[in-house]
């Protein structure tokens, strides 16, 4: 019997001409996925909107790059049509974006949602405005209807459909997203100075809290010349990020770069507070969880899958996303170092319920529910 | 994991080399070099530096084929089978910063070749930012993780065919570092002479190579913003 064959549609794992991956957190779960079916045996292949080319993605594993003609009310017909027609005969199809299912859906899929993308106030008219709002839902409502199941990796999305469709809830299966606590772990205590580092390891956007963490930045070191504040991540483009580093250069308490996702665990290991203040666009950000599993107890805002990862006083403080608010939980824990340190510790215990090993034994479990076999 | 450095030099005595091999042997394990037939001290400052290991063309390849020398320096480098091979000029340096954070790429299993941003500096401290000299957007392949199992092939393009194999080229996931490089080749108003009569025969069209010799006020140039260390990593 030959090898059990997945293939996965996404949008972009590689920009249109498949010459350029900008690795953030959705493509980190792509490569995990991937390694966990081939880890089992399985075949596996990808399928993406491009300019008509065809890749390795991992060794054995190809992805192909299919021309888009549409994409109307953030779906894209065209893209869902080809994958029907082409990966018909698979065990099984993975739409890694739930708006992919629509219109059409293999008979043994799964979908996945990575958290609510539409909560921020611009939303209706980036999507076109009224009427393609409209249109959004109702297509939003049949792509989440068509797979064998839809894989969520928080609960926000889950309680956000089934307000709107409430037959809706046996379809879903909560997963929430994972990460390695081998790899990502606390260093024993052993500072060479008495300096608190707080870290802000994210993208430099508005829905990340960028301001409000530069904000916050600001009026904290004015007060307490001992904090370092160390902005770790990428701008949308290159004028944001020379700008930023412009910013970190006007005081010793700024820093500002980014690394890899493996880099990124020495500095969490030399962080003290960790700021996740996202004000949407959230699921159960692996940059949490990673901290968490370094033993930083994280200021989180209280949106999308944060909730799910962060209880509020115990292993973490859930706010609201403001600099005043920020200002006030950076100040409690840079004030108290007992209760940094103890929520931290829970932090790192949280994080061992959300081990990779975990988020691999719940997926085998869907896929054998969709598929009817084990996996 | 091993990192050694592999540079081609041409009469670099009064130039940076002196200064690039400080720099290197800060955070290097070995620096391969292959002497294009200097004819200055060259050979001598290179010698001095315990890291360095000499290699010499007695007749000069550069000009007549770029490639041909890059592919020399890379089988020199690769007889010595390290993990990782920085490629660097004699005119190249990183900010101070990269000391204490090179190790990090070097633990890397994610990526497998780094790119870097170069910044041409043109004046003290200001390097060139207008049309094709814009080192924010430009990621130049300076670093790869060896693969014995690669069999090799070189671009045929006689100018910029790459300090590295083809294939290094074609790996999907490079990581684009922060860690910036400062390159001054075009800091002495004579060598942006030299480099502009050299390239005007070979690219006579290319308005990159015309950009070369623009006048002053055509110039746009920025200021370098310091980035600090990371102490907490210092060993």
């Amino acid at each position: 019997m030959g090898k059990k064959v997945v293939s996965i549609l996404t949008t972009s794992h590689f920009d249109a001409e498949g010459k350029r991956c900008v690795y953030g957190g959705a493509e980190r779960y792509g490569i995990e996925l991937t390694k966990m079916f081939l880890e089992s045996g399985w075949e596996v292949n990808w399928w993406q909107a491009g300019l008509g080319w065809s890749k390795q993605l991992l060794p054995g594993v190809t992805i192909q790059g299919i021309p888009v003609k549409d994409s109307f009310a953030q779906t894209c017909s065209s893209l869902n049509q080809a994958f029907y027609e082409q990966a018909d005969r698979v065990d099984l199809a993975i739409y890694f974006v739930t708006f992919l299912c629509y219109p059409l859906t293999l008979p043994k899929s799964i979908a996945i949602s990575h958290g609510i993308f539409w909560d921020y106030p611009s939303w209706e008219s980036r999507i076109g405005g009224h009427l393609q709002g409209d249109e959004w839902y109702h297509r939003m409502e049949k792509a989440l209807s068509s797979p064998g199941k839809v894989v969520s990796v928080d609960t926000a999305t889950i309680n956000w459909a089934t307000w709107h469709w409430p037959a809706m809830l046996p379809r879903f299966e909560y997963i929430p997203n994972f990460v390695d606590t081998s790899y990502f772990h606390p260093l024993p205590e052993n500072k060479k100075d008495d300096k608190i580092r707080i870290v802000f390891p994210r993208r430099l956007t508005t829905v990340r809290g960028i301001g409000e963490a530069m904000e916050a930045a600001k009026i904290i070191t004015e007060k307490y010349t001992g904090v370092e504040f160390h902005f770790v991540g990428r701008g949308h483009d290159y004028q944001h990020e020379r700008q930023m580093m412009r910013w970190a250069a006007q005081s010793n308490n700024f820093f500002y770069y980014w690394r890899s996702p493996m880099g990124m665990k020495e500095i969490y290991q030399h962080m003290d507070i960790c700021l996740i203040p996202s004000k949407s666009t959230e699921g159960t950000s692996l940059s949490c969880l990673e901290a968490m599993a370094c033993g930083l107890p994280v200021i989180a805002g209280n949106i999308g899958g944060l909730p799910d990862l962060i209880i509020h006083n115990h292993n973490g403080l859930l706010i609201k996303p403001s600099a005043e608010n920020l200002v006030e939980s950076i100040k409690q824990l840079i004030e108290n170092k007992e209760e940094r340190q103890q929520l931290g510790e829970h932090a790192r215990n949280t994080a061992l319920m959300f081990d990779i090993s975990i988020w691999k034994e719940r997926w085998k479990s869907v896929i054998q529910s969709v598929i009817g076999e084990e996996v | 994991m091993s990192l050694y450095a592999m540079m081609p030099v041409y009469n670099e005595a009064d130039r940076y080399l002196k200064h690039v091999l400080n720099h290197l042997s800060d955070f290097v394990n070995r620096i391969v070099i292959l002497d294009d037939g200097s004819t200055d001290r060259t050979p001598k400052l290179c010698r001095s530096y315990d890291k360095v290991i000499y290699y010499r063309n007695e007749h000069r390849t550069f000009e007549r084929n770029e490639p041909a020398l890059r592919r020399q320096l890379w089988e020199h480098t690769v007889e010595l089978k390290p993990d990782w091979i920085l490629a660097i000029d004699a005119d190249e340096v990183f900010e101070e910063r990269a000391k204490v954070e090179f190790a990090t790429l070097l633990d890397e299993t994610e990526y497998s070749v780094v790119d870097f941003r170069l910044f041409d500096f043109w004046k003290s401290n200001k390097y060139r930012i207008d049309c094709g000299w814009n080192p924010w957007v430009k990621n130049h392949r300076m670093l790869v993780k060896y693969d014995p199992s690669i069999t090799s092939t070189w671009s045929e393009r006689l100018l910029h065919g790459g300090r590295f194999p083809q294939q290094y080229y074609d790996i999907p996931y490079a990581f684009q570092s922060d860690l910036r490089v400062k390159h001054f080749g075009w800091m002495d108003i004579h060598d942006r002479q030299r480099k502009y009569d050299f390239y005007i025969e070979r690219l006579p069209d290319n308005k990159h190579t015309q950009s070369i010799i623009d006048p002053d006020e055509k110039v746009q140039l920025e200021e370098w913003i310091p980035c600090k260390t990371l102490q907490f990593l210092s060993k």
